[in-house]
């Protein structure tokens, strides 16, 4: 299958003009695609390069290096955004219109027939919930009724390839609850999604494979499960009416946490998990939960990119 | 690619009607045509019964008064939507929601352009109208020279609106309001300049005039129509090509715009 999107050791330096020379490295070296059907997550902290590379992948900027495809073509192309949809960070919309009027604009912009456009504006302008405000002024809204009209303008020319800067940003939980709905929805509906983000919670329940980037370098790429895998331990919840067991275990020095009606176990080794299972039905305890834990996203990323700071502080000094 | 320029040019029209720009000129429009009408009416009044023929012929006076003092407001109107269309669609980032449908950039610059244009029309199509029926309403109705007169103001509308465009891609608004000017009316301010040199007795040779007006081609390719229009004359063999002239440098500076636009790094500028 070929690649939706493809960036080939996309770099960009951001260069100062006169009077003062600067420049900056906002992006080296990036490599990575994202494939049909899937859900990819692009992550990093505040000034990672997130946006940048967006705009390099939807041709707002030009590469100092390397180079992006967008369904094949050179995303300067206009034929290349066809069937693409974008919301971008913070999105700005002429204030002075309304909803539908704007949404009238883009899918003329997209070519779609005017029957299925106004029919297909109602509709979506009902998915975001913004039925009751369609009258008003968009420079009115507030700002997670301007995200939701953002999604719904991406969503117009029912897009093969999502492309979602920060898509939750502005959002109450409700809000962001909705969205996680209705990228889910999108997935099985076959849609491919770009996901930037640094809300690490949200990814990870609907991603597929992960970048985590730093500083314009990647960190760590791989499936969710491999990004994850690393690290990786088991949990054994078990339940001990007479507190027999959990005497004998603390006394050899087990860490046990107390939980509601039951105690918790968590260990990085597998052979001593089961050392512990047997220990534990042996004195009486009833095993409610046995599993294998990975660690969070979150533990993930905040590892990495504190650990690179670190080094990188280390370094200077 | 005609129905997205079409569906930006109309996008363009709209915000513009929605910002105070129009509304200024509408203003400074009306100020003209009263200033106009008052004047003829005054006149009017002040005539005897037989000297209606007179102050008809006073007419054609008036109506280049007001075509230059109308038209000198039509041309900062162009100026200022072409310095101010794209420039905040840029700052402002709505730029990227637009850009990221599929539309090129050329597309977008042309119906920036042709939606300032159509505001500009506009403005002119209320003043033909309402001169138009003055002048009827006096018995001197205006004629096709009139016509060509006023059209000719139009496409100097169009010619400060791509030089605005074009400007504003680099320069922020005032800088670029000023450069298009100059850069439209250059040849004209060497004239002046050398004018009042010579009226202080300072000799500038004319091979010097010359050489400085040189880079601003624009405002010679105007005065020539310009001239053949207050001649009279309509003849379409002296007529066309300095008509042409002056669509060459609009659409010339429009292409060049596009050119610098087309391979722009867009920045959210607003940070
Ligand atoms: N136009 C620009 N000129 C100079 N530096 C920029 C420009 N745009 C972004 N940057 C810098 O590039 C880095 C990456 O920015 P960005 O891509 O917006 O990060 P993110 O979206 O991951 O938060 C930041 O340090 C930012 O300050
Ligand atoms: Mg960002």
């Amino acid at each position: 299958m070929t690649p939706l999107l493809q960036a080939n050791g996309l770099s960009k330096t951001y260069s100062a003009r006169f009077p003062k020379r600067d420049s900056f490295d906002a992006l080296s070296d990036m490599t990575f695609d994202v494939r049909p059907g899937e859900i990819f997550a692009f992550l990093g902290p505040n000034g990672a390069g997130k946006t940048t590379t967006i705009n390099l992948l939807l041709g707002f900027l030009n590469p100092t290096r390397g180079e992006c495809r967008l369904f094949g073509l050179d995303p300067r192309e206009r034929r290349a955004r066809e069937q693409v949809g974008f919301l971008p960070e913070n999105y700005a919309f002429y204030p002075a219109f309304t909803a539908p009027t704007l949404l009238n604009y883009f899918g003329r912009l997209q070519g779609i027939p005017a029957p299925e456009r106004l029919k297909r504006i109602d509709e979506l302008i009902e998915r975001v919930d913004l039925t009751e405000a369609r009258r008003r002024p968009v420079g009115k809204y507030s700002r997670g009724m301007r995200q939701r009209l953002g999604i719904a303008q991406a969503l117009l020319n029912r897009p093969k390839l999502l492309i979602l800067d920060e898509p939750t940003s502005g959002f109450d939980p409700i809000g962001r609850y909705m969205v996680r709905d209705l990228l889910s929805e999108l997935k099985q509906s076959g849609v491919s999604i770009f996901l930037c983000s640094h809300i690490l919670s949200e990814v990870e329940a609907i991603c597929d494979r992960v970048v985590i980037i730093d500083r314009g370098r990647t960190v760590r790429e791989g499936t969710l499960a491999s990004v994850l895998g690393t690290g990786r331990g088991f949990e054994i919840v078990f339940r001990d009416a007479s507190g027999d067991v959990s005497r004998d275990l603390a006394a050899r020095g087990t860490a046990i946490e107390e939980l509601e009606n039951n105690r918790r176990i968590a260990v990085n080794d597998e052979a001593e998990a089961q050392r512990l299972l047997d220990q534990i039905r042996a004195g009486g305890g009833v095993i409610v939960r046995y599993q294998a834990i990975g660690r969070s996203l979150e533990e993930t990323f905040i590892q990495d990119i504190a650990g690179r700071h670190t080094r990188a502080q280390e370094k200077v000094s | 690619m005609v129905h997205r320029i079409t569906a930006v040019a109309w996008m363009t029209f709209r915000r513009l009607l929605r910002s105070r720009i129009l509304m200024a000129g509408a203003i400074l429009a009306l100020l003209v045509m009263g200033l106009y009408s008052g004047i003829l009416i005054a006149i009017l009044a002040a005539a005897e019964e037989g000297d209606q023929q007179e102050v008809q012929a006073l007419v054609p006076m008036f109506f280049h008064l007001a075509v230059a003092m109308f038209g000198t407001v039509s041309t900062i109107m162009a100026t200022i939507i072409g310095v101010t269309v794209l420039r905040t669609d840029m700052t402002s980032g709505t730029i990227f929601g637009v850009l990221a449908k599929p539309v090129s950039r050329g597309e977008y610059v042309a119906g920036n352009w042709l939606g300032g244009l159509v505001a500009v029309l506009i403005l002119w199509l209320v003043f033909a109208v309402v001169m138009g029926a003055i002048a009827s309403g006096i018995g001197a109705p205006l004629g096709s020279l009139h016509v060509a007169i006023i059209a000719s103001r139009i496409l100097m509308a169009a010619l400060s609106l791509s030089a605005a465009l074009l400007l504003s891609i680099r320069f922020n608004a005032w800088g670029a309001a000023v450069l298009s000017v100059l850069l439209v009316n250059g040849a004209s301010v060497v004239e002046q300049v050398a004018n009042i040199m010579g009226a202080l007795k300072v000799d500038v040779p004319e091979k010097l005039v010359n050489a400085l007006a040189f880079p601003f081609p624009v405002t010679n390719a105007f005065d020539g129509l310009s001239e053949r229009l207050m001649q009279s004359d309509l003849a379409p063999d002296s007529l066309l090509p300095a008509v042409a002239h002056v669509v060459d440098y609009a659409l010339v500076l429009l292409f060049v715009a596009y050119l610098f636009f087309r391979r722009l790094d867009l920045n959210r500028s607003s940070e």
